[in-house]
């Protein structure tokens, strides 16, 4: 919540989401290591200073992104070696790995974190009620998809507690199904109480909201003020002018290397 | 004058056989304090969703017959969004019908839908606020109330928007004594300033009927069974109450032992019923001698992965063969992690439990359907029994005894999720004692249970525990507590705080405020009277009242 009132939690969630599309996608084009590498820097930098974040909150999702990056590092490394190139970089018994393919699998690896890293910014610095209105009144979003968006968010920690009970009650009727399949059957069986409440408790929540007046509402008005500001403008401008400009230092160092429509090193 | 009719309205759900309502006739009357009774499954909460418009308009029903007329507006031909200006509906579970994330604006959720501009809204919000006691000392984020707080602020989101009636369908029925209290305290309030009709659905009798003008009771099929002034329905009905599994005050019985012609409202006005007579005396309840030791715990403490304190902090008690025992306390407090610890499912983070040879404990937990484990009421109870290894044809011969023994035989082949409410409480606690355990665990047991259910389990717990069965409830309901257990375990922060027989608790008011509790009617009354003239017995609970009457009525 400290960070909702911080530079970056006072613009406008909307105008935020589309900085951060346009920069994940600038990433996508991107396949050499180091220009992921910048702009983690300049995002975890930007995050700190401006929004108010404390580092160590992206601890966790990156630990989950670094052991799913070191996966494609590995496999590209030693699959995407093209035979006859360059010599490769070691060789144990059938294994080769090469390079380039090293490189590739790192580049991708930290393409993700830095896409991770500007994701989660965006999470960490937003008031989801804020993120809804403004999808509602400014990206002209339905009202009958942006609140339900709402809804759903209240949802996800319900869901989790829900299936640690069902866990345990489950568990408590015994049967530890030794077969092969025993472990799948069992978690199937438990997401058939998991739905059960799911749906039901969605469906309330919809018949409540329509009590309130939500079907039918003609002329809906907003308790929150989302208007777009001149921050707002600015913010987009400097955060697209700081993406290039690193990709233009990044080009003049010789490090930057785009996408040139092959899937592999 | 008429604020809402209901007219010979026979109305079926989608995928339904049976009608939820059936020719049923209900006048609600301009400014009326309404209390709408009936046993679970008996159509109030259809009847509760029509008077708003929801149905037909935003869920769909067979409308088979007749009408509904709010505020002189036919239901089915006005649109949704004028009838919720008329009637607010507030539900059981606060959480199921949040939807934002922040108090003002949930409260404001409802307004923006009408329309109303942003500068009255911030005076309605304001308003509806103070009328729901919630002040600036409110967290602002809904995820850091309590449940009784979080069922204000939908109530304060319905106020806003100034309705000409409230519909309160158990508002209550999902907190805890102390959120009850809280809620039923706003509605007081509500009652109290008449300018709106209400008509509320609430099992919790005798804190309401004060504040109503007229009962109303449906029956199990979905028609009228009775209506009029309260005293008249609670003291001249109570056996067709009692036949259709309705909640009646406790202190109705209380009135009738007493011969009054009204049923108290207020606990001074109960205490002075009890003092107007002679009372049998009756044994000063002792914690009762116990057997043998099932399950021990000692000195343990249990912690959950990522949490920054113990839900159990160093714990030692003991269950022992024969005796049913209570375990007591706020949510959080860490009773069913204890009770959890007790059955083995969660192992000790230190100290440790252990068990009795040849024992095994059976947990049945607050939600049946999280329990169910197989399509079929007849394969899920056979699924404990294979789990411990009982040959199938022995297993098939327990099924079928403990389904005629639970009054599940003609369902035997039904999936258990289509069973009612209290079949499938019924079938979750058959389930569980199918393998006949030593410990019986409950979690919960009555919570949203009508009357007639929480009594079947009621005699069920005596019938074990007289039968030298152990049972452990865990649970927030005293007059249960009252009625069964023979011992009390009180928890707060983790630590028993209190450990004893249930007469004894309900002398500790400091124990009843830390935990959360609050003293069931009777209780109060007999403790108020007490104080007035001392050698009166203390009676707490229904049962207890029975059995003073009882022997009464045999001369010594």
């Amino acid at each position: 919540m400290r960070a909702w009132s911080s530079a970056l939690g006072r613009r406008d969630p909307v105008v935020k989401f589309a900085v951060v599309l346009v920069l994940s996608l600038l990433l996508v084009l991107v396949i050499d290591p180091i220009t992921p590498l910048l702009f983690l820097a300049l995002t975890l930098l930007a995050a700190a200073a401006l929004g108010n974040v404390s580092l160590a909150s992206y601890g966790r999702a990156f630990a989950v992104l670094a052991v799913v990056g070191l996966g494609f590092v590995w496999s590209n490394a030693i699959l995407a070696s093209a035979p006859g190139e360059t010599p490769p970089l070691a060789v144990w018994g059938p294994i080769r790995v090469s390079e380039a393919g090293l490189r590739f699998g790192m580049a991708i690896a930290l393409r993700g974190l830095a896409i991770g890293a500007i994701s989660l910014t965006f999470v960490l610095t937003t008031d989801p009620t804020r993120f809804a209105v403004s999808l509602a009144r400014n990206a002209r979003v339905p009202d009958r998809i942006a609140y339900p968006l709402l809804a759903a968010y209240r949802f996800l920690p319900f869901l989790t507690d829900e299936y640690a009970q069902i866990h345990l009650a489950q568990r408590v009727r015994g049967a530890a199904d030794a077969s092969t399949f025993g472990g799948l059957r069992r978690r199937l069986r438990e997401l058939v109480p998991l739905f059960a409440t799911a749906v039901r408790r969605a469906t309330r929540v919809a018949v409540a909201m329509d009590a309130r007046g939500f079907a039918g509402a003609s002329s809906r008005t907003y308790l929150r003020e989302t208007p777009i500001g001149g921050g707002d403008v600015v913010f987009a401008l400097v955060a697209i002018a700081g993406a290039l400009a690193l990709l233009w230092l990044s080009a003049s160092a010789g490090w930057l290397r785009l996408w040139d429509g092959r899937f592999s090193a | 004058m008429s604020f809402a009719s209901v007219e010979s309205l026979t109305l079926r759900h989608i995928g339904r056989r049976a009608p939820a309502l059936r020719g049923l006739d209900l006048e609600w009357h301009q400014g009326e304090r309404l209390l709408l009774l009936g046993p679970s499954g008996s159509g109030k909460s259809t009847l509760a969703l029509c008077l708003d418009g929801v149905i037909p308009h935003s869920l769909d029903a067979h409308w088979e017959a007749g009408r509904v007329v709010v505020n002189a507006r036919d239901t089915r031909e006005a649109r949704i969004s004028d009838l919720v200006r008329d009637v607010g509906i507030l539900f059981q579970d606060p959480e199921a019908q949040l939807v934002m994330l922040e108090v003002d604006d949930e409260i404001a959720f409802g307004l923006e839908n009408l329309g109303v501009p942003r500068d009255r809204m911030r005076e309605r919000i304001a308003a509806a606020r103070a009328a729901t006691a919630l002040d600036s000392s409110t967290p602002r984020l809904l995820a850091d109330l309590s449940g009784g707080t979080k069922q204000r602020v939908t109530l304060a989101s319905l106020l806003a928007m100034r309705p000409r009636g409230l519909v309160l369908d158990e508002p209550t029925a999902t907190l805890d004594p102390a959120g009850a209290r809280e809620v039923l305290a706003a509605f007081a309030s509500l009652a109290a300033d008449r300018e709106r009709s209400l008509l509320i659905v609430e099992h919790r009798v005798d804190e309401v009927l004060r504040h109503v003008d007229r009962v109303a009771v449906l029956d199990g099929e979905g028609h009228l069974a009775m209506e009029g002034d309260p005293d008249r329905v609670f003291l001249g009905e109570a056996q067709r109450l009692r036949s259709l599994g309705v909640w009646e005050p406790d202190l109705a019985a209380l009135a009738r032992a007493t011969g009054a012609q009204r049923v108290p409202r207020t606990a001074d006005e109960a205490a002075a019923l009890v003092t107007s007579r002679d009372w049998p005396v009756v044994d000063e309840p002792v914690a009762s001698a116990r057997g043998r030791p099932l399950i021990a715990a000692r000195a343990v403490r249990y912690r959950y992965e990522r949490a920054s304190r113990d839900a159990v902090a160093g714990v030692d008690i003991i269950v022992a063969e024969g005796e049913c025992v209570a375990i007591v306390g706020p949510n959080g407090a860490g009773k069913s992690t204890l009770g959890l610890l007790l059955a083995g499912v969660l192992r000790p983070s230190a100290g440790e439990v252990t068990l009795a040879a040849r024992s095994r404990v059976a947990y049945v937990f607050q939600y049946p359907e999280h329990q169910f484990v197989a399509s079929t009421v007849r394969a899920d109870l056979r699924f404990g029994l294979s789990a411990c290894g009982v040959a199938p044809a022995e297993a098939d011969r327990r099924a079928t005894a403990t389904l005629e023994q639970f009054g599940l035989a003609r369902l035997a082949e039904a999936n258990p999720y289509s069973l009612s409410h209290g079949e499938k409480r019924r079938l979750s606690v058959a389930s569980a004692l199918v393998t006949d355990p030593q410990v019986l665990l409950l979690d919960e047991p009555t919570f949203g249970q009508d009357r007639r259910n929480v009594d079947e389990l009621g005699a069920l717990v005596d019938e074990r525990v007289r039968a030298g069965g152990t049972v452990v409830v865990i649970t927030h309901d005293l007059p249960f507590v009252a009625a069964h257990a023979t011992r009390v375990i009180a928890l707060a922060d983790g630590r028993v705080v209190f450990e004893g027989a249930p007469q004894e608790l309900f002398a500790r008011a400091d124990v009843l405020t830390r935990c959360r509790l609050v003293l069931p009617p009777l209780a109060e009354a007999f403790r108020r009277a007490r104080a007035q003239r001392p050698g009166l017995p203390l009676i707490s609970s229904r049962a207890e009242l029975d059995r003073a009457l009882r022997r009464s009525a045999v001369p010594a």
